[in-house]
C-alpha cells in the first residue's frame, strides 16, 4: 500500500472516487447514513479537530467492510468507521440490551442450563412484547435456539479420548454460536477433521472472539478476551498446530481487527489461522488428505459470501472445495449482505433497515431455489433462514453429511 | 504458506481494463484464470455494465473468471527466471503457467517513484525511465510529461524483465508498458 502515508487506516489516500458508496447496502436503504466515504476519511478530518464533530448517523454503519473490498487504494474505511464509534459513540439509549447482545459468552453461559425453558419462553408473545418495549429487542426478530449440551461438555465428555488415536492434530476455535446454540456444526467438524486424518484439540482457554463487543462499542471487555484467545492460539501455534474455524465473523475479527482496531499483536499465529474449509481445500490440493463421499449424495446449494467472508477473500476456498463433492449442485449468489450483521439487526430501530438491506439478496436466493443455502457466518443463518424459511448449512456440515461412513 | 496454494492456468494482476480485458481474452481461449484486483475500478460505473454494480467484473465471473476482490499480490516464489506462484496481502497463494501484470502507472501504484528513482511495485522489474530525476518531467506544466510514458522494459513478447534478465512467463499489459502512444492524457 502507500507506504509514506502516515494517515491511520490510510484515510489519506482516499481519492474520493466514490465507488465505496456505490457498494454500501446500508446507504442505499436508508437515506440518514452519510455513506462509507463521509463517515470514514471525509469525517475523519473533522473528527481530528474536534471530536464534537462525530456524527451520531454512523451507528447505521453495518461493519460489513465492503466498502474495504471496493476501495482501489486500499483505505480502511469500515476500520475508519468502527474506531471513531468505539472512540466518540455517545452512550446507548438501551445500555441493557447491547450489554446483553455483545456479551454473548456471558449470556449463553446463563441460558445453557435452563435451554429446554429460554427457547419455550422466548418466543411467546408477552415476552416478546417486553423485550420489545423494554429493551429493545424488534418482536419480529426470531431468535437463535440454546441447546441443552454446550458443544465443549459433549467434546470433554464424548470424544475427546478418542482424538488420542491420531498422530497429527489441528486446533479448533469453536465460537459462541457453536457452543452455546448449535454444537452439530463443531460434530460436524471433529467428523471432517478424523475423516481427513487429523485429531482434533481445543484451545487451552476459548473466549468469544469479540466481534459482537466491538460493534456494541465495549472496547476494553473485547481487548481482555482478545488477549485470553491471543495466547491460547500462540500456544498452539508454537506447539505445531494450526487453529481452524468455521465461522468467518470470528476468524476477521481474530486475524484482522486484532491488530487493527485492538492494537493487539497477532504475529504470533496470524498465518497459522485458518478457516476450515480453506486449511481443508489445501490439503486436498496438496495431497495430504483425502476424502471419500458417497456415491448416493445429492444437494442443490446456493453459496452466500458472508461481508466478512469476503473480506478476508477466501470464499474461492469454499466454492471450489464444494465443486469437489460428488452430487452436489452449486449456484453462487451474487454478493449482497443479508442485511442483519451481526447484533445490529436484532435492535428494533434497526429492524426495519437491516430486512429492507437483505431483501435483494432474500429475492436471488428464493429464485436459484436450493435445498439449502450455505455460508460460513452465523448470523446471516439466523438472518436467512428468518426472512426465507429455507435452511442455512455451513459448508463443513455439508462435506460431513457427504462423507462414506 | 504450505498448502493453501490455488492452482490456474493464468493468473492476471490488476483489475483495472487492462487487466479485465487479458482475463477475458484469456478465459475465451478456455483457460482457467484468476484476476486478483485490489478493488472496483472506476469502469464498473461506465455505460454498458448492464447497470449491474459489479458491472465488468460481473461479467468475468459468467465467463468463469475467478476473481479475488480487494486484494493485492504481495510477490511471487521464482525459479530462476520462471515465475512459479505469487501471493497476496489475504493470504491466497496461486500458482499458474503465466502472469499478466496489469497493474497500471502510478495513480494504481503498478509503478512507484522516489526521490532515488522509479521502480515496479510487485516484482522490482527493470522500468524504463532515466536516471537523471530531472529528465523526469517538464517544467512546463502543461507540456507532455516526459514520466507519462515510463514504463517497465519488455522483450519482442512483452514479457516483463528483472535485473536485466527476461522473465520466461511474466508478461505486461496495460498502462504499465509505457511508451508515448500509450502516454495518459
Amino acid at each position: 500500500m502507500q507506504e509514506n502515508s502516515l494517515s491511520v487506516f490510510n484515510f489519506e489516500a482516499c481519492q474520493k472516487c466514490s465507488i465505496c458508496n456505490t457498494v454500501c447496502p446500508m446507504m442505499a436503504a436508508n437515506p440518514s447514513y452519510p455513506g462509507p466515504k463521509k463517515a470514514g476519511p471525509d469525517q475523519e478530518r473533522y473528527r481530528l479537530k474536534d471530536p464534537a464533530f462525530y456524527d451520531y448517523a454512523l451507528k447505521y454503519c453495518l461493519s460489513c467492510k465492503r466498502c474495504e473490498v471496493a476501495c482501489p487504494s486500499g483505505v480502511q474505511v469500515a476500520d475508519i468507521i468502527q474506531k471513531a464509534r468505539l472512540e466518540h459513540a455517545p452512550s446507548s439509549k438501551h445500555p441493557m440490551r447491547d450489554a446483553m447482545l455483545a456479551h454473548t459468552d456471558f449470556m449463553g453461559t446463563l441460558a445453557s442450563p435452563f435451554a429446554g425453558l429460554v427457547n419455550e419462553v422466548l418466543p411467546l408473545r408477552p415476552v416478546k412484547a417486553v423485550l420489545d418495549g423494554a429493551f429493545g429487542i424488534d418482536a419480529r426478530r426470531t431468535f437463535p435456539k440454546y441447546s441443552s449440551e454446550k458443544f465443549t461438555t459433549w467434546f470433554h465428555r464424548k470424544t475427546e479420548k478418542e482424538q488420542a488415536r491420531f498422530d497429527r492434530f489441528v486446533t479448533y476455535f469453536h465460537g459462541c454460536y457453536v457452543n452455546y446454540n448449535y454444537p452439530q456444526l463443531a460434530k460436524d467438524f471433529v467428523k471432517v477433521m478424523n475423516a481427513a486424518g487429523y485429531g482434533v484439540h481445543l484451545l487451552e482457554k476459548e473466549r468469544c472472539c469479540g466481534v459482537a463487543l466491538v460493534a456494541n462499542n465495549f472496547g476494553r471487555q473485547a481487548v481482555r478476551q482478545a488477549k485470553v484467545n491471543i495466547a491460547s492460539m500462540e500456544k498452539a501455534v508454537a506447539g505445531g498446530e494450526e487453529v481452524l474455524t468455521t465461522s468467518s465473523s470470528c476468524t476477521y475479527m481474530m486475524r484482522n481487527d486484532y491488530s487493527e482496531v485492538l492494537n493487539l499483536p497477532t504475529d504470533g499465529y496470524r498465518d497459522s489461522l485458518s478457516l476450515a474449509c480453506k486449511w481443508l481445500y489445501g490439503k486436498i490440493q496438496s495431497g495430504d488428505v483425502k476424502l471419500r463421499f458417497r456415491k448416493d449424495f445429492r444437494m442443490k446449494l446456493s453459496y452466500h459470501t458472508a461481508c466478512h467472508m469476503q473480506r478476508l477473500g477466501w470464499q474461492t476456498y469454499t466454492i471450489e472445495l464444494l465443486k469437489l463433492v460428488p452430487g452436489v449442485e452449486l449456484t453462487v449468489l451474487d454478493q449482497n449482505c443479508c442485511g442483519i450483521a451481526g447484533t445490529f439487526g436484532f435492535k428494533k430501530e434497526n429492524y426495519p433497515y437491516s430486512q429492507k438491506v437483505g431483501s435483494v439478496l432474500f429475492e436471488d436466493i428464493r429464485r436459484s431455489n436450493p435445498q439449502a443455502v450455505v455460508t460460513e457466518c452465523e448470523t446471516c443463518k439466523w438472518q436467512i433462514e428468518m426472512s426465507t424459511g429455507i435452511p442455512v448449512l455451513n459448508p463443513i456440515s455439508v462435506i460431513a453429511a457427504a462423507l462414506e461412513d | 504458506m504450505g498448502g493453501k496454494t490455488m492452482r490456474f492456468d493464468t493468473v492476471v494482476i490488476g483489475g483495472g481494463r487492462a487487466g479485465q480485458e487479458a482475463a477475458l481474452t484469456r478465459a475465451r481461449l478456455g483457460k482457467k484464470v484468476c484476476l486478483v484486483s485490489a478493488g472496483l475500478t472506476l469502469h464498473v460505473l461506465e455505460p454498458g455494465a448492464e447497470g449491474h454494480p459489479y458491472g465488468l467484473l460481473k461479467n468475468l465471473a459468467d465467463e468463469g473468471v475467478t476473481v479475488l476482490r480487494g486484494d493485492v499480490v504481495t510477490g511471487g516464489n521464482w525459479d530462476g527466471m520462471l515465475l512459479r506462484e505469487v501471493f497476496t496481502a489475504n493470504g491466497v497463494d496461486l500458482q499458474a503457467d503465466e502472469f499478466v501484470l496489469a497493474t497500471g502507472r502510478f495513480f494504481s501504484r503498478g509503478l512507484v517513484a522516489d526521490m532515488n528513482g522509479i521502480r515496479e511495485s510487485i516484482f522490482g522489474a527493470d522500468v524504463d525511465c532515466p536516471e537523471d530525476r530531472s529528465l523526469w518531467f517538464d517544467s512546463d506544466f502543461f507540456a507532455p510529461q516526459p514520466f507519462e510514458s515510463f514504463g517497465v522494459k519488455t522483450d519482442g513478447n512483452k514479457r516483463i524483465s528483472i535485473g536485466g534478465n527476461f522473465a520466461l512467463n511474466v508478461y505486461a499489459a496495460g498502462k504499465i508498458l509505457g511508451g508515448k502512444y500509450n502516454a495518459g492524457k
